[in-house]
């Protein structure tokens, strides 16, 4: 009798020391590890009428501090120069007040606070393509940047209102040196690319910066096109749903090198199949798009937001400036009545 | 337990009959798209799984890697041995648990049921997460069972196992709190305060070991927990009616449940204990958590998967019903044994006949079809080119890994066919016929294009739903030609 007791006793108090034990080992290996924080998620809602477009055009989390709530759709203008004249010419000549507006940094310069101010100001989001130009993108993962980086981190947490922030966008193409450019130019492997999008985010979650939206911005291009132009699909460059909140996917239509005309279709299924295959709840827009100017660039404005509410896409902007074609709004008229009528029928 | 099993010759011949029905289908069926996507995303390396974390339904670095280990050195075949291998253990231990909760009679009884069921059938033939999830319940639900008369080591045997099968498919969270039951009321008898702490302790560990695990998976584990959980499944089609969803699911596993229901009521008219019925109520519970939970988020895809692991509870308890009906008929009448056997084979082979004329929702295609499409891509494919495919193309990357997944590009829409087939770049048209014919479902100029640019090489499925195959012609020319 006297050994059953004992036995029972001393199951219960292995029961009682087990769970006690165990948390004291999972305690240490989160803080070897450094997972002591809780995760942030974004939670997805549930289906209403359409699954597909609760799968993939929900979730967007709100804006946050300094700006209201957006849209079910939202648009916006990416610009090379002043934002505010242009943002001022741009809602005069459309009449619909886009939500964001995109311009581009070069990586060394300190954090532009003044454009975003601007952006903020006109009741903006400021979306900030960081361009690591003149920079190796192994040595911003291997911390050579990092004092530079922190105080960025800094200054965008001083700013206090929400910013979109990329870095190294179309990082899958081959034009960018961010990229995998062809030799002998510098290349970017996907490993150093993926290394230094963490670092970065990693900087700023130790400088307690919570004021950005992590927006990661691959090129609809994914195969080789010509020798030494050889583009990836975009799963090989994503650092991960961690370090990632929306994703942003370039791409213009135009006609191609034999003058047929270019579909949604054909620029951005693919990789909005891959993603969707590998990132399925994430918020996707186009975070740099237009339509190269022609006779058919009407109809091939409206294919454009068509497609875009056909995939189920948060939002669209339309790069207000000049590049491989101009793409600015305000030049051709019967083009902007068709991007206005296009955009109202998008964000509704 | 080596004794126990040279004793049990019963039990060796479910597992040789389970075994028999399985193996088949290892060879009649191809890879599902499903499987293939997880044996692909295995191959294509580490840091891509992780990738995968909120639309795999378990862990991406847990499953995947040892089934693409196993694809890797002898195929399909060989991840899908894994997967039997997995399922026979898993009727070894509902026997096991069964011989230790009800007798002999009911252990070998239940193990057959569930060796039978259509769902365990097909799973043993499929390279998915739930396998393996289920090996991992099921010894969790033994150590459970054992714990209150065993060592210790079966107190440590229990929250590990449960928390490795959480972590393995996220859904079998659900049954958690049925294993924490099952110590309480199985070990109620022995001892309230130590069934009691047993229990809590179980549930404290667990608990433990998933939060430690969500934190050390971070942000993209924890959202691919609750997407694969609470929230319809990115993968799920149009919303299901509830009513739907359990009609399909009466028609897996219904009369495994009212069976597992009866032994509730045989419990109450043999005036057991109350902890005994509850606990025979609470396998039915468990049985019926996945039709239920489908039901309420109105979905019907996974239910057969997700159903597998409330299998094994439904099958304990039918298990228990159809020994105590044997009992007692052979109490009331000299020929009561034997009627209640023919009964029971009478139900075992009802349970074999629906398992194999319904078809389980993770089948893959037929082999032959499957194969005879994967040939003709692979003779036809020209190195630099596409493979434009109507529809889910994960199938056919996998059986066709000579074209580089790049080159898999989806034909959505006719525009974006005639644009593919016109740059040039294509060299293989995958299409899914539906009884009609091309100028039907592509239009007539599409339909006129692909006659005129490529030519048919095979035809594979049937008249009703079939997959063709064209390659390139060499000399048709360009799109303004002809």
């Amino acid at each position: 009798m006297p050994a059953l007791v004992v036995a029972v006793l001393a199951k219960i108090g292995a029961a009682v020391a087990m769970p006690l034990v165990v948390t004291i080992l999972v305690l240490g290996l989160l803080a070897m590890t450094h997972h002591t924080s809780l995760p942030r998620i974004t939670l997805p809602q549930l289906p209403t009428s359409s699954p597909a477009l609760s799968d993939h055009g929900s979730g967007f989390q709100n804006p946050g501090p300094c700006l209201g709530t957006h849209p079910k759709h939202f648009s916006g203008i990416a610009v090379k120069k002043d934002p505010r004249s242009q943002l001022a010419s741009y809602n005069t000549l459309i009449g619909v007040k886009p939500q964001i507006i995109e311009f581009y940094n070069k990586f060394r310069k300190p954090f532009g606070s003044w454009e975003a101010k601007q952006a903020v100001d006109a009741g903006e989001i400021p979306l900030i393509q960081l361009n690591p130009k003149d920079v190796s993108v192994k040595q911003i993962a291997d911390g050579v940047w990092n004092r530079h980086l922190t105080n960025y981190a800094l200054a965008v947490r001083k700013f206090g209102c929400t910013i979109l922030l990329s870095f190294g966008h179309e990082m899958n193409g081959w034009w960018y040196p961010w990229g995998q450019e062809p030799a002998p130019k510098p290349s970017t492997s996907p490993t150093d690319f993926i290394r230094a999008w963490r670092h970065i985010h990693d900087i700023f979650a130790a400088q307690h910066v919570t004021n950005v939206i992590w927006s990661w911005d691959p090129s609809h291009q994914y195969q080789q096109v010509a020798p030494g132009k050889v583009a990836t699909p975009a799963s090989e460059w994503y650092p991960g749903a961690k370090y990632v909140d929306w994703i942003g996917l370039d791409g213009y239509l135009g006609s191609d090198t034999s003058g047929r005309l270019q579909n949604f279709n054909e620029i951005f299924s693919f990789q909005l199949h891959d993603i969707r295959q590998f990132a399925p709840h994430k918020p996707i827009y186009l975070a740099e798009t237009g339509v190269a100017p022609g006779p058919s660039a009407t109809r091939q404005i409206a294919e454009l937001f068509a497609g875009a509410s056909a995939y189920h896409l948060s939002g669209l902007v339309w790069f207000d400036a000049v590049a491989k074609h101009d793409y600015r709004l305000g030049i051709h008229q019967d083009e902007d009545v068709a991007y206005r009528n296009a955009l109202k029928g998008f964000v509704g | 337990m080596k004794e126990r099993f040279e004793e049990s010759w019963a039990l060796w011949s479910i597992l040789a009959a389970q075994a028999t029905l399985t193996l088949p289908w290892m060879w009649r069926t191809a890879a599902y798209t499903d499987e293939a996507l997880y044996l692909n995303a295995g191959h294509m390396g580490w840091s891509h799984l992780l990738s995968y974390a909120t639309s795999f339904p378990g862990c991406p670095v847990l499953y995947p890697p040892i089934a693409t280990a196993l694809d890797s050195i002898g195929g399909l075949f060989a991840a899908r041995l894994l997967s039997l291998t997995f399922m026979l253990v898993s009727t070894a231990l509902i026997y096991l648990i069964g011989d230790r909760l009800f007798g002999r009679i009911p252990a070998v009884l239940g193990a057959l049921l569930f060796a039978v069921c259509g769902i365990a059938v097909h799973l043993g033939a499929a390279a998915t997460f739930d396998p393996m999830a289920l090996v991992l319940l099921v010894l969790a639900l033994y150590a459970a069972v054992r714990m209150r008369d065993g060592g210790v080591r079966w107190l440590l045997i229990c929250p590990i196992a449960l928390a490795a099968a959480n972590l393995t498919k996220y859904a079998t969270t659900a049954w958690d709190p049925v294993l924490i039951g099952t110590i309480v009321l199985y070990g109620w008898s022995k001892g309230r305060a130590q069934a009691i702490c047993l229990a809590a302790s179980v549930a404290a560990t667990v608990t433990v070991l998933d939060f430690g695990i969500l934190l050390l998976g971070g942000a993209n584990l924890a959202l691919g927990i609750l997407v694969n959980t609470i929230y319809p499944s990115p993968q799920s089609g149009p919303p299901s009616s509830s009513v739907s969803v359990l009609a399909h699911a009466a028609l897996m596993i219904g009369l495994i449940v009212l069976i597992a229901i009866a032994g509730v009521w045989a419990s109450i008219v043999k005036k057991m204990p109350v902890t005994a019925t509850v606990f025979l109520w609470l396998l039915v519970l468990a049985a019926l958590l996945a039709p239920i939970q489908q039901a309420r988020i109105h979905e019907l895809t996974f239910l057969d998967e997700n159903m597998s692991f409330g299998l094994p509870f439904a099958a304990l308890g039918a298990g228990y019903a159809l020994g105590a009906w044997r009992q007692w008929l052979g109490r009331q009448r000299h020929w009561g044994k034997i009627v209640a056997t023919v009964a029971a084979v009478v139900t075992v082979l009802t349970m074999l006949i629906v398992g194999r004329v319904e078809r389980v929702q993770f089948r893959g295609p037929g082999s032959v079809a499957a194969y005879t499409v994967a040939l003709a891509i692979q003779r036809n494919y020209r190195r630099g080119t596409l493979v434009l495919v109507d529809g889910n193309f994960r199938t056919d990357q996998y059986n066709v890994p000579i074209v580089p997944k790049n080159s898999w590009v989806p034909a959505d829409g006719n525009m974006q066919t005639v644009a593919s087939i016109c740059s040039g770049s294509v060299s293989i048209l995958v299409l899914r016929m539906t009884g009609q014919n091309l100028d039907q479902i592509y239009g007539t100029q599409v339909a006129q294009l692909i006659h005129r640019m490529f030519v048919r090489k095979a035809v594979a499925g049937t008249a009703a739903s079939s997959t063709q195959v064209w390659a390139i012609n060499a000399g048709a020319g360009g799109c303004r030609a002809g």
